[in-house]
């Protein structure tokens, strides 16, 4: 199979006087074009494995490779442009640039690793927006429209260069239920279609069980990782249903 | 340094939503730059005007005879102290003048020079007898110097014969007018008949003591064969001082005189002067440059959630400094081109408004660019704060804790 993220014994400590570690040697790969979901109770490092695995944070030890690349050590703002050429970003809250309107917000990582986007581009975001259902909000400001449509855009944001891997944490963490199902449908069959790898933390096991892949992570180390495709629908929900870390 | 597009784009679009900084900052740098701008031309005016008043129809260098020390001629019993009296002076005249006369000439940076032939003299009229300076000058040199064409009021530059020049105050003091005849005595009692062809003003009661004649008839005046002096004019007129010490160098036998030595309280007030002004301009530049680090430092806080998202989207430390450097700089240029208009606006409205002011302010490319271009340094170093900030956040931080 083809591996995009390839970690090894990767560990995090923070604090400096008194140091704590949160994620204790994770070996771990994700596979092209699939979607895997990262679920565990709160504080057990989910978030702080995205922010590692995205470039946002370096790891305290381990090995790292993205794509080949081999990103264990070094600086996180000399990842900046590897990270605008081939991620995207969805994060809990929108994030959205108040000073910019919906189309200018997608078009912002253009801006930053291409510069000034052409008509042709400008075209292919409102179509975008359109699959989104956003286009009719594109010249507000993100004050100015909805919870869901915030996210709706965050996402256009996440997608418009086609990225290889969207990392989304808690995507529709602060919608409603309904709303968020809606965005959360829409966003998947996009990312599937356009054959992005996704990467989701989330701990709403109705959505992790969309997944292909699902790993479960507790205080701090993998408890089980697993495909749907391997244990059938009905296993998988069983298996992310109790905590046992074993997969019989 | 290259900026990137994206850069300048987030920069201006900062500004713009931002409309109550940017209006704050611009409003002070404007005021900032308005309040150098005017001072420098008020205070340039001023000085230009009170140096004119000065030394404008004034030589600027003078040659003279050394001092002559007389000698002592007796001894005393005991031992004299030292004292501090001056020496005693005695004035000669400076017989092989041509020497001078020609080396002054030929200096490029003379724009006239001529000998002179002065000493007291007195005018009777009646009973009344008035003390003058009869001075013979060379015409067409000595007019430059003193301004002749420009300050004569009545009658005409004619100096040939027993023509004289003399001021308005002493005319109407007299009661004289061009066409006159009056007779001037020398100290040693011996007078001649002259022939006023011409009355000018030079503006001070002391220059205007003096009566003009060609430099040969005051000769026969004096009954001297030499001259008393040789004045100049230069082309820059805050160099008269380093070419008299150069002319001074290479004779020891003159002594030399420039206007900036026989007007140091001047210089030193002008000086002075300067010097205020400075410190209010460094005060107002150091106030700007603060109110522009605290507003662009607050909105560096205010926007670590779009510093911090705009990280994580690829945006580097450089690019994340720039994008405050660069709202320094715009902030800078913008509020300066303001400050110049609004200064420009105030010179207009003093020079038209003007009751007791009676000199021009100086407008020069000097007082127009140094208040821009340190508004714009100002700006930029004041930015570098909140840019070192921008650089320094982690977009971690903000994304993990909103």
């Amino acid at each position: 199979m083809d591996e995009i993220i390839v970690a090894r014994n990767l560990t995090k400590r923070f604090g400096e006087v008194v140091q704590f570690e949160v994620l204790h040697g994770i070996d771990l790969s994700f596979t092209r074009q699939e979607f895997t979901a990262v679920i565990g109770p709160s504080g057990s490092g989910k978030t702080t494995l995205l922010h590692i695995l995205s470039l946002l944070e370096p790891p305290s030890s381990g090995e790292l490779f993205i794509e080949g690349i081999d990103f264990s050590k070094g600086d996180i703002n000399t990842y900046a442009r590897f990270r605008n050429q081939n991620f995207g970003f969805i994060f809990q809250f929108h994030y959205l640039l108040p000073e910019f309107t919906a189309l200018e917000n997608v078009l912002l990582p253009y801006w930053i690793g291409e510069g000034r986007p052409s008509p042709e581009l400008k075209e292919r975001a409102t179509d975008l927006m359109t699959k989104l259902k956003i286009l009719h909000i594109k010249n507000k400001y993100p004050h100015e429209i909805s919870g869901g449509e915030q996210q709706r855009v965050a996402i256009a944001r996440a997608l418009f260069k086609n990225p290889k891997i969207v990392f989304a944490d808690e995507p529709t963490g602060n919608l409603d239920r309904e709303n968020g199902f809606l965005v959360l449908e829409l966003m998947t069959e996009m990312i599937r279609e356009m054959g992005v790898t996704l990467i989701m933390v989330t701990h709403d096991r109705d959505i992790a069980i969309r997944a292909d892949k699902i790993i479960e992570l507790v205080d701090g180390q993998i408890c089980k990782a697993f495909r749907v495709k391997d244990t059938g629908k009905e296993k998988a929900l069983e298996l992310i249903n109790n905590h046992s870390c074993r997969i019989e | 340094m290259i900026v990137r597009p994206y850069e300048f784009m987030i920069a201006r679009r900062f500004l713009v939503k931002g409309k109550l900084q940017t209006l704050i900052i611009l409003t002070g740098i404007a005021f900032g730059v308005s309040v150098q701008f005017f001072l420098l031309s008020l205070i340039g005016g001023l000085q230009d005007d009170l140096i004119e008043r000065t030394v404008g129809a004034s030589p600027h260098i003078i040659v003279l005879p050394a001092d002559v020390i007389p000698v002592q001629t007796w001894k005393p019993e005991k031992e004299i102290r030292e004292t501090r009296e001056p020496a005693i002076t005695e004035k000669q005249e400076i017989l092989s003048w041509q020497n001078y006369f020609q080396y002054l000439k030929n200096l490029s940076e003379i724009k006239a020079v001529s000998p002179i032939v002065e000493g007291q003299g007195f005018i009777s009229k009646g009973d009344a007898s008035y003390s003058i300076i009869v001075k013979g000058i060379d015409q067409a040199e000595g007019a430059k110097i003193y301004n002749l064409e420009k300050n004569l009021i009545f009658g005409r530059l004619d100096l040939t014969g027993n023509s004289i020049l003399l001021s308005k105050t002493t005319a109407e003091k007299l009661q004289l007018t061009t066409g006159s005849r009056l007779f001037i005595q020398n100290q040693k009692g011996n007078g001649d008949l002259f022939v006023i062809t011409g009355i000018f003003d030079l503006g001070s009661a002391a220059a205007n003591s003096v009566v003009f004649t060609s430099l040969e008839r005051a000769r026969s005046f004096f009954r001297l064969n030499g001259i008393s002096s040789i004045e100049a004019k230069v082309k820059k007129i805050f160099e008269a001082e380093k070419i008299a010490t150069s002319i001074g160098r290479e004779f020891n036998r003159i002594k030399i005189d420039s206007w900036q030595s026989r007007n140091r309280e001047l210089l030193t007030a002008l000086r002075s002067q300067s010097m205020s002004s400075s410190i209010i301009q460094i005060l107002v530049v150091i106030s700007i440059s603060l109110a522009i680090a605290a507003v662009l430092g607050i909105s560096a806080i205010q926007k670590s959630r779009q510093l911090g998202i705009l990280k994580a989207m690829g945006v580097d430390n450089r690019g994340a400094a720039l994008i405050f450097l660069l709202q320094g700089l715009i902030l800078g240029f913008l509020g300066s081109v303001l400050g110049i208009l609004i200064g420009y606006g105030m010179a207009y409205a003093f020079v038209q408004g003007r009751g007791m002011v009676t000199f021009d302010l100086k407008i020069t490319w000097f007082n127009l660019i140094s208040p821009v271009l340190i508004a714009i340094l100002a700006s930029a170093l004041a930015s570098l704060i909140p840019a070192r900030r921008a650089s320094k956040l982690s977009p971690i931080e903000v994304i993990r804790y909103g």
